[in-house]
């Protein structure tokens, strides 16, 4: 095995696994907000370090700019979906979680 | 493990279907079929059908989830309270069994039917590729080998527009769209606008080449309209009937122009020289994309009509 | 190598059925929405590696139009359902 291939596998299995942890946040963690956080960085950090792993085997320039405009797009994307739910979120004053408290079930269901 | 893979991918397809069908919230229902439309994208790649699964992509994430949600805005400012499941009345529940088991009897007898004798259809498209103006064999089929198929259904899409226009209830107060006052959206919006436009003429010309053309830039561009309307970018092109209606034709009337050009030199209708099929189908590809963009943004925006006012009554 | 990519995909297939669970729990409708946009980037991932794994380079146009309109229910959800269902904070 190569000095290369394992580069890629560590990354690959390293992109895969911070996905894992995002989701794994956004699940555990108590309140809307503090889920949002979870998911902008650690996705964009889990599809960046796949992206690196894929741009080490490719063929052509092109094709690797191409996966590094995708990573880009995900990012943008991602930071202003994010961005945009907390502010509208923060208009509509939903709760924060307060330190001590476990998940909220209290006005659950807006919908 | 490839087997672990597809195996897993089935299930959270079948999973997400029912759940988008049996829960009780219209929301969650909403979410679970935008997820179905990315998830059935995934599965069309792994069965090597490139062009269905960027179609899936462009219109399952962009103006089938849009227009969900749209109609969930709808009925929370029509009513207040949440549409509860109703009881299928007599008739209709019948009716409904009658149909889907006549439904599941053809599709039985379909099945049992022998098979037609093979014809090497894939042979066939090989050996003509040459002369089709394009390399993309299925770009090749719509728009040269089987171009009436492809007329007849933009023909289709346009009618579905005209119904929609006509089903529309007549709204005496044009619909106040919410302006977003967020500079981040904003500035982001600056950027993603020109790389949407992109991204779609760039569909539409690799479409010659490999999976693309004229119905996934189409989608794409529609997401750039519908993306331009929800930030409160007034478009007066849409107010205008004449512009609103010609946009839907235009697209049909050049399919049916260029095609009707070979019979001024006494061949048949949709029939392309071979030498320059290439253009011909472009430029029948390129009508299309902007029509067909066209006619999904109308869609949308056809169903703005008056509730969405009830915000501000308490 | 092809292996190796398996694995990947399986992992990151999990870290989906998350999102969906999250989906399913909510219990507000911006944790749905978010836990759809973290699926959208994981198909991204997901279509990316298929397009190595499978020799598809489609896969990659696929996640590219993904990757464009994954906010579009994000905004669509800011911009028209939510307003609708809450009071807002008078400002």
């Amino acid at each position: 095995m190569s000095l290369l291939a394992i580069l890629q596998s560590f990354l690959l299995i390293a992109g895969a696994l911070m996905f894992c942890i995002g989701s794994l946040g956004l699940i555990r963690f108590p309140d809307t907000y503090t889920r949002i956080h979870a998911l902008t960085k650690a996705d964009n950090l889990g599809l960046g370090l796949i992206v690196l792993a894929l741009i080490l085997n490719v063929e052509s320039v092109a094709l690797a700019l191409k996966l590094l405009l995708i990573w880009g797009l995900v990012m943008i994307a991602s930071a202003l979906s994010g961005h945009l739910v907390a502010w509208e979120a923060d208009e509509q004053c939903i709760p924060l979680c307060q330190p001590g408290e476990t998940e909220r079930h209290l006005e659950s269901e807006d919908e | 493990m490839n087997e672990l893979i597809d195996l897993t991918l089935v299930c959270i397809l079948l999973g997400l279907a029912s759940l988008s069908l049996f829960t009780q919230s219209l929301f969650r229902a909403v979410m679970f079929f935008i997820l179905l439309g990315l998830i059935l994208a995934l599965v069309w790649i792994r069965l090597d059908a490139p062009d269905i699964a960027l179609a899936e992509a462009a219109i399952g994430a962009g103006i089938t989830g849009i227009l969900l949600l749209d109609a969930l805005a709808h009925l929370r400012a029509t009513s207040n309270t949440p549409p509860q499941l109703r009881q299928l009345k007599q008739p209709r529940f019948w009716l409904a069994l009658i149909s889907g088991a006549g439904v599941i009897l053809l599709l039985a007898l379909a099945i049992s039917e022998p098979l037609a004798p093979a014809v090497a259809l894939d042979l066939q498209v090989s050996e003509n590729l040459t002369n089709s103006g394009v390399t993309h064999p299925i770009t090749a089929i719509l728009l040269n080998f089987r171009s009436y198929d492809t007329l007849l259904e933009v023909a289709v899409l346009v009618l579905a527009a005209l119904v929609a226009v006509t089903l529309r209830q007549s709204d005496e107060h044009p619909v106040v769209n919410e302006y977003l006052p967020n500079p981040l959206l904003h500035a982001c919006l600056k950027l993603f606008f020109p790389m949407i436009f992109l991204v779609s003429m760039y569909l539409l010309w690799a479409g010659a080449a490999q999976p693309g053309g004229a119905f996934q830039a189409g989608a794409v561009l529609a997401a750039a309209f519908v993306l331009f309307y929800l930030v409160g970018l007034k478009t007066q092109l849409a107010q205008n009937d004449i512009y609103l209606k010609g946009g839907w034709i235009f697209g049909l009337a050049l399919f049916v122009l260029v095609g009707s050009m070979p019979l001024l030199y006494g061949q048949p209708f949709l029939t392309y020289p071979d030498s320059q099929a290439g253009i011909f189908i472009l430029l029948i590809e390129l009508g299309l994309t902007l029509s067909i963009g066209w006619i999904l943004f109308s869609m949308f925006l056809l169903s703005q009509s008056s509730p969405l006012q009830k915000k501000d009554s308490p | 190598m092809n292996s190796l990519y398996s694995v990947t995909l399986v992992i990151l297939l999990i870290s989906l059925l998350m999102g969906v669970f999250r989906i399913w729990r909510g219990p507000r409708m911006a944790d749905r929405i978010m836990a759809a946009q973290l699926t959208g980037s994981t198909g991204v991932a997901v279509l990316l590696i298929f397009a190595e794994l499978q020799n598809q380079p489609a896969a990659r146009d696929t996640a590219l139009v993904l990757a464009l309109l994954a906010m579009l229910v994000a905004i669509a959800f800011v911009g028209r359902v939510w307003g609708f269902s809450q009071e807002k904070k008078d400002s």
